[in-house]
């Protein structure tokens, strides 16, 4: 037996396997992955270099071994998208850990987190001094998100009585070249009223529109399936299949 | 292009299984060389009937059959399955030097099961 040489074969297979199949899983951040989506992502990757290097073991129980894991976690994903009660189970729940500028040491001691960690997470998003925050959530991610008290927050337009104008949420008045009659009635506009907003933007006839959006001051956005955009910007910086 | 981005993966992953599974098969014989299983039974009829000399001469060509067998099914096995025939083979190899029948006989029905779960 060719040691080096089923080596090389065998780490072959677990590289392009597992190229493969974290291609499947998706394309989910490492700072969005939960503590089990981690350790699961070991596994995998320990199944897979057992596969390459440990010739006592066939590597077809091995390539199995991390189909499963790799099944597994999409079949974990696709039910917790679907079920919320078992994706409170599966992922957790964020948890406040401070509160009104005191930090919640129960809390603390359920998540099994050092006080200092708390302070490391809340100096990295620029809170030096916990009695400013109002509310500091602990993610699922292990992120922190702060809210301030209110005298710390940034000045808005409206601590400043500036009157700024309405922004809704805009109507889909055309999709895929089709009208969307339902909104039009609900935003109570017509179709003559449409032909000639279409004609002010140089449009003939609807079905030439992708996607005509009305926002909530009354202007309308028009996306043609022809974009004037001859060369539009590409993020790929080599050619091949995105 | 989408035709492409799915079935070079699929087809990968295809082939990686064949050379994984394909033990089974690639034990086969290609020629009368490496007929591995053809070697045994010859041999076992000779160690039954104790023809010492005929024996010495199958241990030599069951060896060059091994030999031409492992490269192909090196991928499929485990590293232990193939060093346990080779034990076998040599403690084999020694019995029949002893003129050992029943010695011989147990190494060689050893072999038969090793070589029978091959790639299995």
């Amino acid at each position: 037996m060719n040691e080096p040489l089923v080596v090389v074969v065998r780490s072959i297979i677990a590289f392009f396997s597992l190229f493969v199949f974290t291609r499947i899983l998706g394309k989910q951040q490492i700072s969005q992955l939960t503590y089990f989506d981690y350790i699961l992502g070991i596994t995998i990757g320990s199944i897979a270099a057992t596969l390459s290097v440990d010739l006592s073991i066939k590597a077809w129980p091995q390539w199995v071994g991390l189909l499963v894991w790799t099944v597994l976690v999409i079949v974990m994903e696709l039910i917790s998208l679907k079920w919320r009660y078992i994706s409170k189970f599966l992922e957790g729940e964020p948890a406040v850990v401070v509160m009104n500028g005191q930090i919640m040491e129960n809390t603390l001691k359920k998540l099994r987190i050092k006080v200092t960690e708390i302070l490391e997470l809340l100096r990295s998003k620029g809170v030096f001094d916990v009695g400013q925050v109002e509310f500091a959530v602990l993610e699922t991610s292990g992120k922190i998100s702060v809210q301030k008290k209110s005298q710390f927050q940034p000045v808005t337009p409206s601590d400043l009585n500036l009157s700024t104008d309405y922004k809704g949420l805009s109507t889909e008045i055309i999709y895929d070249g089709v009208i969307i009659d339902n909104n039009l009635e609900q935003v109570h506009l017509d179709r003559s009223w449409l032909d000639k907003e279409l004609k002010k933007q140089g449009i003939d006839d609807y079905s030439e529109v992708f996607l005509a959006l009305l926002d909530t001051g009354g202007s309308l956005y028009v996306d043609k399936y022809k974009d004037h955009v001859k060369s539009p910007t590409d993020p790929s910086d080599y050619p091949g299949p995105n | 292009m989408r035709i492409i981005k799915y079935a070079i993966p699929a087809l990968v992953l295809l082939i990686f299984i064949f050379i994984m599974t394909g033990g089974m098969y690639f034990k086969e014989p290609l020629s009368g060389k490496d007929d591995f299983a053809r070697h045994v039974e010859i041999l076992e009829r000779n160690l039954q009937e104790e023809n010492w000399d005929k024996a010495g001469d199958n241990m030599q060509d069951l060896k060059t059959a091994w030999k031409n067998v492992i490269p192909r099914i090196q991928f499929s096995v485990e590293r232990d399955k193939i060093n346990e025939i080779n034990i076998s083979l040599a403690r084999m190899e020694g019995a029949i030097e002893g003129k050992d029948r029943g010695g011989a006989l147990s190494d060689l029905s050893e072999i038969k099961m090793y070589w029978n779960s091959l790639g299995r």
